[in-house]
C-alpha cells in the first residue's frame, strides 16, 4: 500500500510523457503478418520440391532487371528511413502537451489548449481587444503571445505579459510570458 | 494512466527499428554489390550450420532435406509468434470498476465506479461552464486511483472549474470515507465540442 504521493508521482509521470502503445500494437500486428507468411513460404519451400529452385530463378530473373534494382534500393532506403523513426520514438522522451502539479488533495494535469485558450481570453480582456486577434503559443520555456492590435490604439506589451502568466498561474501553474505586438493593426 | 508497459512499447518499437534498417540496409547492399550480399550469406549460413551442429541437434526427417538452420528459423518465428501474441493481448491493463474497498465487522463493502461518476462527474456536468464530464478508475501501484476528465467551456473562469471540482472532490471524501487519490484532468475541447451547440436546456 503506497502512499498517496507516490501514487501521484506515478499518475504525472506517465500522464505527461506519451505511452507509445499505438504505433508499438501497429507495429506487432504488421511483425505478426509478416512472419506467418515468411513462415508459410519457408514450409512451402520445404513441400514443393522445385519452389525452391524457381524461386532463386525468379529472383535472379528480378535482380538483372535495373528498374526493379532501383525499386529495392529505394525501399531499402525508406526502411532505413521508418527504422531511424521507430529508434527516436523509442529513446525520446515523448512529453505531451500538457502541465502538471499535485495540490493538497488532488493531482492537476491540464492540456496546453486550455491554458492557450484561457491566457488569449485572460489578454483579451485586459487590452481590449477581440480574442481572435490574440494567439497564444504554449512552448517549453513559457507562453508566446501575438497580438494585432487596432490600429491606431496602443498595446502595453508588459500589460499582455502579465495577463497571460496571470491566467497560467491562477491554476497554479506558473510560468512566463513573452508578447510580440505586430507591426501592422487591424480596423476595429 | 493504466497499467500497460510502456517499457516493452519502446522495446519493440527499438527491436522494430533496428531489424528493420538491417533489412533496408541488406536490401540496398544486395542489389548495389550482389557479391557482398553472397558472400556474407554465405558466411551466415556457415556460422549457423557449424553453431547447430556443435549444438548437436537431432536429425528430423523433414520433407524436402532442408538445412537445419531453416528448421531453427521455423522454431524461431513460432516462438516470436507466440510473443508478439502475448505482447498484444497484454495492452491497456489496469482499468477496475471498483473505487474503495473497505473491510466492517459486518463484511466488506465495495464502491463502484458509477458511485464516484454520480457524486464527482454528475455535479460538475451540471454546471454551465463544463461541457463534459467523465470519471474512470484505474489502479496504480495497488491502489485504486480515480481520474477525473473535465472540458471547460471556451471562455470559462479555469480556477472557478477547479475550485468546483475540488468541492465535489470534498463531498466525496466525505461520502467514501477513504481518501482516494484523485486526478483532475481538464481535457482540450475536440471538433466535436466545437459542432455542440451553444444553448443548454436544463
Amino acid at each position: 500500500m503506497r502512499s498517496e504521493a507516490a501514487v501521484y508521482r506515478r499518475v504525472l509521470r506517465r500522464e505527461t510523457h506519451a505511452a507509445r502503445t499505438g504505433p508499438a500494437l501497429t507495429l506487432a500486428i504488421i511483425a505478426l503478418a509478416v512472419v506467418t507468411s515468411a513462415s508459410g513460404l519457408i514450409i512451402w519451400g520445404m513441400v514443393d520440391p522445385d519452389a525452391q529452385a524457381r524461386a532463386l530463378a525468379h529472383a535472379g530473373s528480378v535482380l538483372a532487371d535495373a528498374r526493379a534494382r532501383v525499386g529495392i534500393v529505394a525501399a531499402g532506403a525508406v526502411a532505413v528511413l521508418l527504422a531511424l523513426l521507430l529508434i527516436a520514438g523509442a529513446l525520446l522522451p515523448g512529453r505531451r502537451a500538457r502541465r502538471a502539479r499535485t495540490t493538497q488533495r488532488v493531482a492537476l494535469v491540464v492540456d496546453d489548449g486550455v491554458l492557450a485558450d484561457a491566457a488569449a481570453d485572460r489578454v483579451a480582456a485586459v487590452c481590449g481587444i477581440a480574442s481572435s486577434k490574440v494567439s497564444v503559443a504554449v512552448r517549453r520555456r513559457g507562453l508566446r503571445v501575438r497580438v494585432v492590435p487596432i490600429s491606431g490604439v496602443p498595446v502595453d506589451t508588459r500589460a499582455v505579459e502579465t495577463a497571460a502568466a496571470q491566467a497560467v498561474a491562477d491554476l497554479g501553474l506558473g510560468t512566463t510570458a513573452r508578447a510580440t505586438i505586430a507591426d501592422s493593426g487591424v480596423v476595429g | 494512466m493504466n497499467a500497460t508497459n510502456r517499457i516493452m512499447n519502446r522495446a519493440l518499437l527499438a527491436l522494430g527499428g533496428v531489424i528493420l534498417a538491417a533489412a533496408g540496409l541488406a536490401a540496398v547492399i544486395g542489389t548495389v554489390r550482389p557479391e557482398w550480399a553472397a558472400g556474407s550469406y554465405a558466411t551466415v549460413t556457415g556460422w549457423a550450420e557449424r553453431a547447430l551442429a556443435a549444438a548437436d541437434a537431432p536429425a528430423f526427417a523433414v520433407p524436402g532435406d532442408p538445412p537445419v538452420f531453416v528448421i531453427a528459423a521455423l522454431a524461431l518465428a513460432v516462438v516470436v509468434t507466440v510473443l508478439l501474441v502475448a505482447f498484444l493481448l497484454t495492452r491497456h491493463r489496469g482499468r477496475t470498476a471498483t473505487v474503495v474497498t473497505a473491510t466492517t465487522p459486518g463484511g466488506t463493502v465495495t464502491v463502484d465506479g458509477s458511485v464516484a461518476e454520480a457524486v464527482l462527474a454528475g455535479p460538475l456536468r451540471r454546471r454551465r461552464d463544463v461541457l463534459a464530464a467523465h470519471l474512470r478508475a484505474y489502479r496504480v501501484r495497488g491502489v485504486a486511483a480515480i481520474r477525473l476528465s473535465i472540458t471547460v467551456r471556451r471562455g470559462a473562469d479555469l480556477a472557478q472549474a477547479l475550485a468546483a471540482a475540488e468541492n465535489a472532490v470534498a463531498a466525496w471524501d466525505a461520502l467514501a470515507g477513504a481518501r482516494v487519490p484523485v486526478l483532475i484532468h481538464l481535457t482540450d475541447r475536440t471538433w466535436r465540442d466545437a459542432l455542440r451547440s451553444g444553448i443548454r436546456a436544463q
